[in-house]
């Protein structure tokens, strides 16, 4: 057995101090034997260097950034993403919209709309139409026309920030 | 050290100090593993930040089934992973398959040949160190300086215990070679 020489494994494992079935015949060969104790040295004084915390430094003050970053996030884009101005927006616009198209055309319009829900998917466009001309025809040149511009641009906005937020929210998922 | 049920609760309820305090503590693994696998010394703080900001938002998520510092180790190496990707780094792992091919691709692995011949042996081994493919150096640094075990170091680089047990081994056998093959002669 004293001929054979410890395998580089065998001295790492010694050195880690990772105790096998054959620890107490390596030990002995390891001790006795010049050549694998000159390699156990070498192995010991490096495993010494690579416990060596030199290089990681980060710039001081690190914790505090990051926590003072994460308290900004709080107003914007970390957990309220659900409320944001964009989801507002997404939500609350159309809303807006379909209001004031109501409020425009008047209740009459709207119930005999309701009235022809049973008739043909045809009939049904058709009213559509007729209710989109009738109701360019009623705004003219109204102040509720700009009110109702100003509200179709804030929806498309409101949407692509949702998009914008949802793929981002997407990427930091994968990340 | 602090009970973590009660920290995690502390940082989800919203407590400043408690999370600066969090980072403090992980701050030292998380850039031992971004150090490692990054080479870019401007993105590295950059991402070290990114993944404290990815841990806040997804510490409700951690259900305690694991340790909170492999867990931390996760979030850390695969953001690295994202990194690498994005920039088309290629990851040493890609390129072999078993253990022969360990050898084949530790052997073309870079090894720039230019350093100052006066650098202390610590330097020297940085430099060494730094010519190792990615993975290695990472399993060689959370074996060392975190002292995490082969079981924890396969759980955050999603690798099998046989596997990180060899790499390492691979490892440090060529840092003591390549130590000696080059700086022995010199010392003699
Ligand atoms: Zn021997």
């Amino acid at each position: 057995m004293k001929s054979v020489h410890a395998t580089e494994e065998q001295i790492q494992a010694y050195v880690d101090g990772i105790i096998g079935e054959d620890f107490a015949l390596l030990s002995e060969h390891i001790e006795n034997c010049e050549q694998c104790r000159e390699t156990m040295h070498q192995y010991r004084a490096l495993f010494g260097e690579l416990a060596d915390d030199t290089g990681f430094e980060l710039p001081a003050g690190f914790a505090r950034t990051v926590a003072a970053q994460v308290e900004v996030g709080k107003d914007g884009a970390v957990a309220p993403e659900r409320w944001s101005p964009a989801v507002l927006f997404a939500i609350l616009g159309p809303a807006l919209m379909a209001a004031i198209t109501f409020y425009i055309l008047g209740y009459e319009s709207l119930l005999s709309g309701l009235g022809d829900f049973g008739q043909t998917m045809l009939g049904n466009i058709d009213a559509m139409f007729t209710g989109c001309a009738t109701y360019l025809q009623r705004l003219g040149l109204r102040p509720d026309l700009f009110l109702f511009t100003m509200l179709v641009l804030l929806v498309i906005s409101g949407l692509d920030r949702l998009l914008r937020t949802l793929r981002h929210g997407k990427a930091m998922l994968l990340a | 050290m602090a009970d973590s049920h009660l920290e995690i609760e502390q940082i989800l309820a919203g407590d400043h100090k408690a999370f600066e305090a969090f980072v403090k503590r992980y701050q030292r693994l998380v850039s031992h593993i971004v150090f490692r696998m990054i080479r870019n010394d401007e993105d590295r703080r950059d991402i070290c930040q990114d993944v404290f900001i990815k841990i806040h938002r997804s510490l409700s998520s951690f259900r305690h089934e694991s340790k909170l510092s492999t867990w931390i180790g996760r979030v850390a190496y695969n953001r690295c992973l994202n990194y690498l990707e994005k920039k088309k780094v290629p990851l040493y792992e890609d390129l072999c398959n078993e253990g022969e091919t360990v050898d084949s691709v530790i052997g073309s692995a870079v090894r720039p040949d230019e350093y100052a011949e006066d650098q202390d042996r610590s330097a020297r081994l940085r430099h060494e160190i730094a010519g190792l493919p990615a993975q290695f150096r990472t399993i060689v640094t959370l074996y060392h300086l975190d002292e995490m075990t082969y079981l924890e170091i396969g759980d955050i680089m999603k690798l099998p215990e046989g596997t990180v047990k060899s790499y390492l081994f691979r490892a440090r056998q060529l840092l003591k070679e390549r130590l000696l093959a080059k700086y022995q002669p010199e010392e003699l």
